[in-house]
């Protein structure tokens, strides 16, 4: 496959050449460093504390769920990729362990790590309005992306509250579609608002010498 | 096992003028060590928190610079070999290294003590007969074949830090360096770990034992080297460098019968000082004390 | 069952949820749930299984009968009226269809689950080329995480003893939750660095072929098996498809 894309390549002239093969050299190398063994072995540790935060959730009698926080923490520390992968064997473990309806929305956690990462990258993290500004767009992203899940797999119900508002705006003549969406987004934003506190003040009081080590994470010191 | 002096064995392990910071902003945390291992010794270090201990012990591993990042200067050579010169898989289970935390040596990926110790050759690409007699032999060797169907997150923490050291000696490493392997053991895993020590001595390994428990260095290490602020201020056997006053400078506790030989020494007794050498000695020459009244 | 390699029970849970969602017949799910209860029961795992999986389904299979049979949209069959709504037939079916699916896709998510040891079925995939990093992930945040919850229990009780104050207003329980949460991740954090020079020292990271320890080829039948699966897979994908060009 590589041969062949420098084959294209060889075949072009000019600067852009040596350009695009930086690039794509530099993106190799960008996703392997956020691959590190150090991001490896902080993924099972987010993920942990993504299931367990639950415990916590429930002995304070909290109405959020707060599952994603390892997944955005990897995001904002390790980068994109490295979060959104997270997210997604998030979902996998907890299906695997806890409930088996959790599979079908590793694609949300994709997601949600995913933005996580590419807002810490934008600074999006440092001061604290801006982190719930990120929640709040995480918020809207994640409830955009369960909709379809949520309506095709599930027929628009879900196991939270949100789905009396469905029911309610179902009764009030609207689309599946739209009354899930309208639904999750007050569930989802709010949720994930608290989420991105959480982050923000967890990655704000860690040691310098932790913060230094993680290839994003030197943006915020 | 003299010290000063020319030591002509080629050293298994060399430091020459390492000098690293973890960022530009912040202080030499290695500032121009020197240091040689000699083949089937075991050379101590000690120093105070801070000195520099765990960070030297990354650099002779290999894992500074290379895992972690941050400024390099020197070379650490192995066998005569500059280390930044192996590749990444060369490197893998060249130099051994035991930490302190015997649970985070646990890779957490094996079912059974077995599984973990077979982790190291699996990843080198042993043959599979060869990896499956070499993990029973170093479990032997260890004494912990009764454990290898355990759980290795469900054993106590001396049983850990016991297969930790198992799991990076079975990769067959020039050389074993411990960082501090008992400080967060009970008495009863300290001991245990101490006596391994001493069998591996018995049986020629080459070690690096940073420690703070000078009793126990005293014991076990045929050298011993004091590092304050990142340099090796004090070089020599344990009796020299722990009889010498300048280590409580550096932060270390001198050895009990070096301060009581100072305090017999100063009521008059030089002879006797001078024989208190050794905690056997010592009772020796405090019983002739009594009895010539 | 349980003899199968780990990879084929994965394809056979590829082809069954091709089928239960993409092909377009919708009681494909019921075929399905009935085949995989059968499978249950033939492996003397029925009440186990049927146990989790009503257990995970219940609230989304109630919630969808009172849910859709009142409130569906448009439909114009009503069955009954009950003060004011409508139970409109479209409504029940939909309602009956989606149950089915969800029950079917739990069922195969649960059964997969219960005939395939983690770690056999990393170390299967990792020996067909899935990354190790990967398999590492997985494996490794299954066996720490009793660790994890063992050290949650230990925070909450110890700043429960230090008077944290678990009542009171949302305030007081959010700031609460910070001052657990909080040694929680530090703590673990710490932990990092340790365990990658750790990693690194046992050659983790080091390119090359990798020694498997463990054989895990399956009795003869289990290629054949595994095409079938692929098949099913396929059918439902091609129904699917020509569902799509031709409809009606």
């Amino acid at each position: 496959m590589r041969a062949l894309g420098q084959f294209f390549q060889g075949r072009r002239r000019g600067v852009s050449n040596r350009k695009r093969e930086v690039w794509r050299m530099s993106i190799g190398q960008e996703l392997k460093k956020e691959f590190s063994t150090l991001t490896l072995v902080l993924m099972p540790i987010a993920i942990g504390i993504n299931i367990v935060g639950g415990v916590f959730i429930v002995a304070l009698k909290l109405p959020i769920y707060l599952d994603s926080i390892g997944t955005v923490l990897v995001g904002i520390l390790a980068g994109p990729w490295a979060g959104a992968v997270t997210g997604l064997l998030a979902n996998v473990i907890w299906g695997l362990t806890i409930d088996p309806v959790a599979f079908p929305f590793a694609i949300t956690a994709f997601f949600i790590g995913l933005v996580a990462g590419f807002l810490g990258r934008a600074g999006m993290f440092r001061t604290l309005p801006r982190a719930l500004l990120s929640g709040a767009i995480i918020g809207v992203m994640a409830a955009t992306v369960s909709t379809p899940i949520v309506v095709y797999v599930f027929g628009g119900v879900t196991s939270s509250g949100s789905t009396f508002i469905t029911a309610y705006l179902l009764a009030t003549g609207r689309q599946l579609i739209q009354a899930v969406f309208s639904s999750s987004i007050i569930s989802d934003v709010g949720d994930k608002l608290i989420t991105c506190l959480v982050a923000y003040l967890i990655v704000r009081n860690l040691p310098a010498r932790l913060r230094s080590r993680f290839a994003q994470a030197r943006v915020l010191a | 096992m003299g010290v000063a002096g020319v030591d002509d064995r080629v050293p298994v392990l060399e430091a020459r003028d390492v000098r690293f910071r973890y960022a530009p902003n912040l202080p030499w945390a290695v500032d121009g060590v020197n240091l040689q291992v000699f083949p089937g010794e075991v050379l101590g270090i000690l120093g105070e928190n801070g000195a520099g201990k765990s960070t030297l012990a990354l650099v002779l591993a290999g894992i500074i610079p290379r895992l972690l990042g941050g400024e390099f200067q020197g070379r650490v050579m192995v066998d005569g070999r500059d280390m930044q010169e192996f590749s990444a898989g060369e490197l893998a289970g060249l130099v051994g290294l035991v930490l302190q935390n015997p649970f985070n040596q646990m890779t957490g990926l094996a079912a059974t003590v077995f599984d973990e110790v077979a982790f190291g050759p699996q990843n080198l690409g042993w043959p599979r007969q060869v990896i499956l007699s070499e993990v029973e032999a170093v479990l032997d060797r260890l004494g912990i074949a009764h454990l290898r169907n355990r759980n290795p997150l469900s054993l106590s923490g001396g049983e850990q830090q016991r297969v930790a050291i198992a799991s990076v000696l079975v990769m067959k490493p020039r050389l074993l360096i411990l960082d501090e392997p008992t400080s967060q053991l009970d008495p009863a895993g300290t001991e245990s770990i101490f006596a391994l020590i001493g069998l591996l001595r018995k049986q020629g390994y080459t070690t690096v034992l940073i420690e703070h428990k000078v009793e126990a260095v005293a014991e076990v290490c045929d050298r011993v080297l004091l590092l304050r602020q990142g340099r090796v201020v004090l070089e020599g056997t344990p009796a020299e460098v722990l009889g010498d006053a300048r280590v409580v400078e550096a932060g270390v506790r001198r050895l009990l019968y070096s301060e009581l030989a100072d305090t017999v020494r100063s009521f008059g007794y030089a002879w006797a000082a001078g024989r208190m050498t050794s905690y056997r000695d010592t009772v020796a020459v405090l019983r002739e004390l009594t009895e010539r009244g | 069952m349980h003899l199968l390699t780990p990879a084929t029970k994965l394809v056979g849970a590829l082809g069954f949820l091709s089928l239960i969602f993409l092909f377009p017949w919708p009681w494909t799910a019921g075929i399905v749930l009935a085949v995989l209860s059968l499978l249950a029961a033939v492996s003397s795992l029925w009440r186990k299984f049927a146990g989790i999986v009503f257990r995970a389904a219940l609230p989304y299979v109630l919630m969808l009968l009172v849910m859709q049979s009142l409130f569906f949209p448009g439909g114009a069959t009503p069955l009954l009226r009950l003060a004011w709504f409508t139970v409109k037939l479209e409504g029940v079916m939909y309602a009956t269809v989606t149950a089915l699916r969800i029950l079917a896709m739990v069922a195969v998510f649960v059964l997969v689950q219960m005939v395939t040891h983690p770690a056999a079925m990393m170390a299967d995939l990792e020996q067909r080329g899935l990354s190790s990093k990967v398999t590492y992930v997985v494996v490794s945040t299954l066996n720490i995480l009793p660790f994890l919850m063992g050290r949650a229990g230990a925070i909450l009780d110890a700043q429960r003893s230090r008077g944290l104050e678990t009542e009171g207003s949302i305030l007081r329980r959010g700031r609460a939750l910070l001052s657990l949460i909080g040694p929680l991740v530090v703590g673990t954090i710490n932990d990092v660095q340790d365990r990658a020079v750790a990693l690194e020292l046992r050659g983790f990271s080091r390119t090359g072929t990798r020694t498997f320890l463990t054989d895990t080829s399956g009795p003869p039948c289990d290629r054949a098996l595994r095409l079938v699966m692929w098949g099913l897979a396929a059918v439902g994908l091609l129904g699917r498809v020509v569902a799509w060009v031709w409809p009606g």
